[in-house]
């Protein structure tokens, strides 16, 4: 269930500043309470595709010794980021209505 | 020497991963980063492997971000039918070369005379004639006729392959430095080479062989001539073959 939606967990961990992958990945668990256990590798395919998009942007950069592809959110991508969440808190809200009548 | 579960990963996703040199390393090192920065905060290298994903997974994933462009696709058909084309046609125009030094050696009966049992009509013989007017017979003006014929097409489709491998060679430096690489190098060429023209050869040698069946040589020349280049071409690519085979594969796991 998570993979429909894990380019809008992304970005949305990546509105809050640059990250590389660790890090991204890191955020994404500590922020969900361990919910989204998705095998780590597979976030990077996914952030590949958003660059592609236009929806962030990357380059290398050298933290604590090590060589680190660092993301950011593009301008396209925190308008992408919105309309998603909109449509979420719409999905969600109808679901919510269904399942508690 | 212990084995670093992270390399042997790394060698895994390697193998596995397909795409452009760039970004086939940038998921390397990505992938690299991200495990030793695993292992930093505190897990096994099993671990961090484990939880990275399975290795066949995870290149599937990022090669599928990685499809190779249609453009690029359609670059690598065009070099590869045009190389094994322009090829084919050199080929023919050096059978028409060799036929003309056997109408030489040997005369235009040898090239492409017709069997002593063939006939003519008048009307055709007469044909003949003015198509080759110096010939004394009807059977050599009909074999001078045939042999010229071969010479002309045979050189004409050399000259038009000469002419290909020009226009290969121009497209090759153009696109030879592309960034992407399709599945379609390697060894398919000198695979389709090595076949197309070694069928070539055994076709043309057993109608050689059957022309000597015929009890005359008779036409013999424009089938040697062909099989005898054909033989040449595809045992060119057979050593093409041979030392692309010898070679290791590129993503190899040593």
């Amino acid at each position: 269930m998570i993979k429909g939606h894990l380019d809008l967990l992304l970005l949305s961990v990546l509105r809050r500043g640059p990250q590389h992958g660790y890090a991204l990945i890191t955020s994404l668990a500590e922020r969900s309470g361990g919910t989204f256990g998705l095998p780590e590798g597979t976030v990077y395919p996914a952030l590949h595709k958003l660059e592609s998009a236009g929806l962030v942007a990357s380059e290398w950069s050298t933290i604590d010794g090590r060589k680190r592809r660092v993301y950011v959110i593009t301008d396209q991508g925190r308008t992408a980021l919105t309309a998603q969440r909109r449509e979420w808190r719409l999905f969600a809200r109808g679901m919510e209505a269904v399942l508690a009548t | 020497m212990i084995d670093d579960p992270i390399e042997t990963y790394l060698d895994d996703l390697l193998v596995h991963l397909r795409g452009s040199p760039r970004a086939v390393r940038r998921v390397l090192a990505e992938a690299e980063a991200h495990l030793r920065d695993a292992v930093d905060a505190g897990a096994t290298p099993a671990e961090a492997v484990q939880r990275f994903g399975d290795a066949r997974e995870v290149a599937a994933r990022c090669s599928a971000q990685a499809a190779v462009p249609l453009p690029a696709i359609l670059r690598e058909l065009v070099l590869v039918i045009g190389l094994l084309g322009a090829v084919g046609a050199i080929a023919v125009g050096t059978s028409g070369l060799l036929s003309a030094g056997l109408d030489a050696a040997y005369g235009a009966t040898f090239v492409a005379g017709d069997q002593p049992t063939v006939t003519y009509t008048t009307a055709r013989c007469v044909e003949y004639h003015d198509l080759a007017p110096g010939e004394s017979t009807c059977a050599t003006a009909a074999a001078r006729h045939h042999t010229d014929e071969i010479e002309v097409t045979r050189l004409a489709t050399g000259v038009l392959g000469l002419g290909a491998l020009g226009v290969w060679f121009w497209l090759e430096r153009r696109w030879g430095r592309a960034h992407w690489r399709t599945n379609l190098t390697g060894a398919y060429v000198p695979v389709i080479g090595t076949t197309v023209f070694g069928v070539a050869a055994l076709a043309l040698g057993a109608q050689s062989l059957q022309a000597l069946g015929w009890g005359s040589t008779n036409g013999l020349g424009q089938w040697l001539s062909a099989a005898i280049v054909s033989s040449v071409v595809a045992g060119g690519f057979a050593v093409v073959l041979f030392r692309e085979l010898r070679r290791p594969p590129s993503m190899a796991r040593v």
